[in-house]
């Protein structure tokens, strides 16, 4: 099983004056095993944070973040992370960067390369197994990342809002694909995203955080059946409703500008990711 | 000199990280294959130029040296031709250039592995670095050359003085540069690493090290060339051999043709090196080629 809960948690982080700034206050979720679930909020609200807790790249200031029932002390097995940039090695070719999840569990060679190789099918890149990321558009780049991270296969998918720097079109048809794969796995996500649409479309679960120090404000469950069109579920009249009453929780907490403003400012030493 | 150099790169490469052309699906990355044609003839046109402007140089040369002056001043580029041939048949050339060449190289060997060792050493200690940056700062300042007297007294004028007065000028480029490209090392791909549990050896293997390879063989470029430097000026100075050594007792024979074919030697020895490393970096660092066509 799973199963990932967030009891009470508090992360402070130094700020740059030498005090702190509270980035989540208290928070407490429960995320099943095989459930997708999705985290958004007001940029700054620390839904990044989680993420970064649970993989234990981040240790609590208080409270306890476990992972199948045990306390997450350092990075624990089993937890991918798909990080906002794309994160790949400017070094190595596709392949390589897909092989390096393989090749850091031991897998011996052709047969890492082999399903580097598959995975790299899967993603829709075949015939640029031997590019440079440079030389990659941005949303291959993310299907390299993604490719990566399936060929680690973690039970847990914690993605920091992996297509958030794609265009429209793009962003929709890589959405549509994370869904295609995910339904033939039976895997646990996490997903950050500031996109209401892209967190419905995807989740079972889609959990609405306030502005600064974060707190979950709100829980949605997603019931539109499966497996989903991540495109054309958008126009039925349930996804509207739930658009709505997410973009009505979300915009109370988007501050009036000058008060975004003032956050921003405060948030220069880099709190928020 | 060389952290604002490498400042620039970092900058350079930053700004083209972002190269996503939003085309999700374009055909495969040709690396400028159509081109190639029209490159190359413009390459030929500019390398003809190059050649016309040298030969007009070295033609307006020979003509004065016997017009407005004498040879005696300023030599002449076939006196010249003709003293770098015999002293190559006579197998002097190979013996001065042999012990520039290895004043040389041993003093970027050593500068290079005190360099890199020290870098990254500071790397991974920022405080330590805080404390020794005033003392590193002042070191650097100081004109090297300057120093090559004393250290003729203290290692006599055989290969030691030149190898550490090469070594004194090589140690800071590369060690700035290796400090720099360990700081410099993108937080969110250990990170990446970290979540799929390598081990630290595993992220210096993966991470770490190709991306401050680039940073240490630039620093290594820049130091070749201060090493001939060093060995060169250390020749100058004091010794019974190399061809700065060769350049000296030429000028106090009123030999100027000695004078410039020794120049041309090292002109030549100099180009000739760092072109060598030149390719060693293409080779290794094939991937950095992309990142700035961008």
């Amino acid at each position: 099983m799973s199963q990932i809960v967030l009891s009470n948690v508090t992360l402070d982080y130094p700020s740059p004056d030498g005090g702190s700034v509270r980035a989540l206050d208290r928070v407490s979720l429960v995320v099943q095993s095989g459930q997708f679930v999705s985290l958004v909020g007001p940029s700054g609200c620390g839904k990044s944070t989680i993420l970064k807790l649970v993989s234990g790249l981040l240790p609590p200031t208080s409270g306890s973040v476990m992972l199948d029932g045990r306390p997450v002390h350092g990075v624990p097995a089993g937890v991918g992370f798909m990080f906002q940039s794309d994160a790949l090695l400017p070094w190595a070719t596709a392949l390589e960067n897909v092989a390096v999840a393989l090749e850091l569990r031991g897998v011996a060679r052709p047969a890492r390369e082999q399903r580097a190789h598959e995975l790299i099918s899967l993603v829709g890149l075949d015939g640029f197994e031997h590019a440079y990321p440079a030389t990659l558009s941005g949303g291959m780049r993310k299907r390299v990342a993604l490719a990566r991270v399936l060929a680690y296969d973690p039970a847990v998918y914690l993605m920091d809002e992996p297509f958030g720097a794609l265009d429209a079109q793009t962003k929709v048809q890589m959405g549509g694909e994370l869904l295609r794969i995910w339904d033939g796995l039976d895997r646990t996500i996490v997903f950050v995203t500031h996109d209401i649409e892209e967190a419905i479309g995807l989740s079972d679960r889609v959990l609405v955080m306030t502005r600064r120090p974060g707190r979950i404000k709100a829980e949605y469950r997603i019931d539109l059946p499966r497996p989903r069109d991540f495109y054309e579920v958008r126009f039925t009249p349930e996804f509207r409703e739930l658009h709505q009453a997410i973009w009505r929780d979300l915009a109370a907490e988007v501050a009036p500008i000058s008060d975004a403003v003032h956050a921003d400012a405060v948030s220069v030493g880099g709190a928020a990711r | 000199m060389t952290s604002a150099r490498g400042a620039a790169e970092a900058l350079r490469r930053a700004g083209s990280l972002p190269a996503a052309a939003t085309a999700d699906h374009a055909a495969p990355p040709s690396v400028g294959v159509p081109a190639r044609t029209g490159a190359w003839r413009r390459q030929l046109v500019l390398n003809g130029w190059r050649l016309l402007l040298t030969a007009v140089l070295l033609l307006a040369w020979e003509v004065a040296a016997t017009t407005v002056t004498t040879p005696f001043w300023i030599s002449q580029p076939s006196r010249v031709f003709d003293r770098l041939v015999s002293l190559a048949t006579s197998g002097l050339l190979l013996w001065h250039v042999w012990a520039t060449l290895q004043a040389a190289l041993l003093g970027l060997a050593l500068g290079g592995v005190v360099g890199v060792a020290l870098g990254l050493l500071l790397g991974a200690y920022p405080r330590v670095a805080a404390v020794v940056d005033p003392l590193l700062m002042g070191l650097n300042s100081l004109p090297r050359v300057a120093l090559a007297p004393l250290f003729i007294i203290w290692f006599g004028i055989g290969l030691p003085s030149k190898v550490i007065l090469a070594f004194s000028l090589v140690v800071f480029p590369v060690l700035i540069n290796a400090y720099q490209g360990v700081r410099g090392v993108d937080q969110t791909l250990v990170d990446m690493l970290r979540t799929m549990q390598a081990s630290p050896w595993q992220i210096a293997r993966r991470v770490t090290i190709p991306s401050t390879l680039p940073w240490i063989f630039a620093g290594l470029r820049i130091g070749l060339g201060m090493a001939l430097i060093g060995a060169v000026v250390g020749e100058l100075v004091g010794s019974n051999r190399g061809v700065g050594y060769y350049v000296e007792s030429a000028a106090a024979n009123f030999d100027t043709t000695g004078v410039f074919a020794g120049l041309v030697i090292l002109m030549v020895l100099t180009i000739a090196l760092s072109e060598l490393m030149k390719l060693v970096e293409a080779r290794l660092f094939r991937w950095r080629s992309f990142e700035t066509r961008g």
